[in-house]
């Protein structure tokens, strides 16, 4: 009895551990001049407790990208942050633009703070370049981007901005590792792909069902009003 | 006699309905996907924070100070480093650099080649195994001459994968 106390005891008022995880591979963002695509970021709290994570950006991509600030991580669950590039029509440099993007955790305070940091690779690819564009070399500058395409940095989750214009070419779809995986779907409800209930959904076919026993009972009805037995 | 007729029609009615409902209810089926990720991740499970205790200017350092990062992941990191921040005292009056704090990653205590910086250092050559612990040390020299009070660092470990 002593002994589950004393478990219990540490269980209760053990700090939770700084713990953050990361979905593993590059983030691969393909965007043409003057439009913006995202790619999802994948994190783990395996943590005890909801922790708040901050992120950043760095290198040649920072400049081009736009991202939550924060993001809240409930234990035990991936949590996507979305990371959007938008590449001003303007844009005159290199077709592939590297970076990285990092997520970190901070610890408790004491003498010295112990943070945990997850770093991510990040390319981008841009598409529909001019043909004078230099190949492979990366811009020198951020001043060159001043478009309306220029994104808005840091901003929150709710914030997200949607820089495609409706001209533009709208390239949603996930590129390459790291970016959003198909969510676990929920239970789906369905009928088999062979006879009649193929041809309707659930619905329809419940309804068509009651219908013909409707019918099946009016005919009966009349036919034996007809032969005068009701 | 009618009544009879009637009441069959009525009970065949309700068990063709019955059967067409337990029909349609058998047919419906459930599907259900899911997609595991691979991760990386740093836990640290214990030396957290670190506590060099009381020391003397120009004294002796401190004592290793052990602090154990897992990879709690699916996969190896391809990159792990450390930076520090420079110590900082509140109020404010001299602060002490970064590297006065040491780290070491082997268990020979190599202090002197990885003096902490606030650039990352890479420490175990980058890697830590998915489910492997690392326990890297860290220590602290006060330099003679340092003003007297409490100072306070940030430490970052940093993975990627």
């Amino acid at each position: 009895m002593k002994r589950i106390l004393f478990i219990l005891f540490i269980l209760l008022f053990t700090p939770s551990a700084l713990a953050l995880q990361q979905v593993a591979g590059q983030l691969l963002i393909s965007v043409p001049v003057g439009g913006s695509n995202s790619a999802q970021y994948g994190l783990v709290n395996d943590g005890n407790e909801t922790i708040t994570i901050s992120i950043r950006a760095d290198g040649d991509a920072a400049q081009y990208l736009s991202f939550p600030a924060s993001v809240e991580l409930v234990p035990n669950k991936i949590v996507y942050a979305s990371i959007t590039a938008a590449i001003p029509s303007n844009y005159n440099s290199g077709n592939t633009i590297s970076g990285s993007v990092y997520a970190l955790q901070q610890g408790k305070p004491g003498q010295v703070q112990i943070n945990v940091q997850m770093k991510k690779s990040l390319t981008i690819t841009v598409t529909n370049q001019p043909s004078s564009a230099p190949a492979n070399s990366t811009p020198s500058s951020a001043g060159s981007s001043g478009t309306a395409a220029t994104p808005t940095k840091n901003t929150t989750a709710a914030q997200q901005p949607q820089q495609n214009n409706p001209d533009q070419p709208d390239n949603t779809e996930p590129t390459g590792l790291g970016e959003q995986q198909p969510a676990a779907e929920p239970l789906q409800a369905g009928l088999p792909s062979t006879g009649f209930a193929a041809a309707f959904p659930a619905d329809l076919a419940t309804g068509a069902a009651i219908a013909a026993i409707i019918v099946i009972i009016l005919v009966a009805f009349a036919i034996l009003k007809k032969l005068g037995k009701i | 006699m009618k009544k009879a007729i009637g009441a069959s029609v009525a009970v065949m009615a309700l068990a063709l309905f019955a059967a067409g409902v337990f029909a349609i209810t058998e047919t419906i089926s459930a599907t259900a996907e899911t997609t595991i990720e691979e991760t990386c991740g740093l836990s640290i499970t214990a030396g957290n924070p670190i506590a060099f205790g009381q020391l003397i200017a120009g004294g002796n350092p401190s004592l290793a100070q052990p602090v154990s990062v897992k990879n709690t992941g699916s996969v190896s990191t391809t990159g792990f480093t450390v930076y520090g921040d420079g110590w900082q005292t509140n109020p404010v009056t001299v602060p002490m650099d970064v590297s006065r704090t040491s780290v070491s990653d082997d268990n020979e205590l190599s202090w002197t080649n990885l003096a902490l910086s606030s650039s990352p250092v890479p420490i175990f050559d980058g890697i830590v195994l998915n489910g492997e612990t690392k326990i890297p040390e860290f220590r602290l020299s006060i330099p003679a001459g340092q003003a007297a009070g409490t100072y306070t660092q940030t430490i970052t470990f940093t993975a990627s994968c």
